[in-house]
């Protein structure tokens, strides 16, 4: 169709003006007027026609509230402007943040379950944790040692159920030896009585996985790695897992 | 005691405007009741022939006439009248 005739260009271009040119109609009709020149100065000479219409009307200020309601229609980024004391609840619920949220609630949720020793908090629960636990007797038979660890732990704590003698200059070394019948290797230094913790090279799974017996020998000097005990053993008793 | 000129002040504007609106005010009462009417509403209302013909109660065969002969008088009118 052609739209620049004369004829027709007129009957389009005030319709278009009056804006009752409308639906497909109004969109053809702007794509001819994004090309041809002829047809945007048929629209302007209407559109200065109909202004003069214009001014027959009385010059009205809109209320506060329509005002807005134009804007949130005409600029979407004059939606972001507060509508109420809530508003800004909605800004902070949005998809993502709430995402983000569950994702970090699951987080937590698998932590707890899983790994509740990353935080420091232990599955409270009637059974014992999973431990590596000594009961060492000396010679007598008499238990007087309780040494125990947590499986993945680090420390050890050690109960003396009685004093040991320990001579002035001297330690009561720990050790550990392993089941398959190789070289005991030294874990830490008990107290002579009373309660005490030793600090572990490894986690006790790392360290007692393979030792079926810890023991205790009186050396001049705590051990380091490689030693070997100087002496007999003063105590003795099996290491078990406990679980 | 001088004052800055403004022109659109100056009474010579002042009476051009006042003709102006009078003459398109006296090319829109030529106009007949329902031609006016309906480009009224069109112009001041927003509204396209189908809401015009609904507003008026009228076919819209006939809305579509009145506001096509209310717009060719109206430019024959202020042409007339050295408007537009």
């Amino acid at each position: 169709m052609n739209y620049l005739s004369p004829e027709r260009l007129e009957r389009l271009a005030r319709e278009y003006a009056l804006g009752t040119l409308a639906g497909p109609a109004r969109r053809r009709f702007e794509r001819v007027l994004r090309k041809a020149p002829a047809a945007v100065r048929a629209v302007g000479a209407w559109q200065e026609r109909l202004s003069g219409l214009a001014g027959a009307v009385p010059s009205m200020r809109p209320s506060e509230s329509v005002w807005r309601r134009l804007e949130e229609r005409l600029f979407v980024s004059a939606r972001a402007v507060p509508r109420g004391p809530f508003q800004w609840l909605w800004g902070v619920l949005s998809v993502r943040a709430l995402v983000g949220a569950l994702a970090g609630v699951l987080l937590c949720v698998a932590l707890l379950r899983f790994q509740p020793g990353l935080i420091g908090l232990e599955t409270e629960s009637d059974v014992l944790p999973q431990s590596y636990v000594g009961l060492l007797t000396d010679v007598e038979g008499k238990p007087t040692v309780l040494a125990s660890s947590k499986r993945h732990g680090r420390l050890m704590t050690v109960k003396l159920l009685q004093p040991v003698a320990i001579p002035a200059g001297s330690v009561a070394q720990l050790w550990a030896l392993p089941k398959d019948g190789s070289a005991a290797f030294p874990v830490g230094v008990v107290p002579g009585s009373g309660t005490g913790t030793v600090a572990l090279a490894d986690t006790s799974e790392a360290l007692f996985f393979n030792v079926s017996r810890l023991a205790v020998s009186i050396e001049a000097a705590p051990a380091k790695a490689g030693d070997k005990p100087s002496g007999d053993f003063v105590l003795s008793g099996h290491c078990v897992k406990l679980w | 005691m001088a004052v800055a000129a403004d022109v659109a002040q100056q009474p010579q504007a002042l009476l051009e405007r006042s003709l102006e609106k009078l003459r398109i005010a006296g090319c829109m009462g030529e106009l007949g009741a329902p031609q006016r009417q309906a480009l009224a509403l069109a112009f001041y209302r927003g509204m396209v022939h189908t809401e015009i013909a609904e507003a008026l109660g009228a076919p819209l065969g006939t809305v579509k006439a009145w506001v096509r002969r209310g717009l060719d008088k109206l430019k024959v009118c202020l042409e007339a009248a050295g408007i537009a």
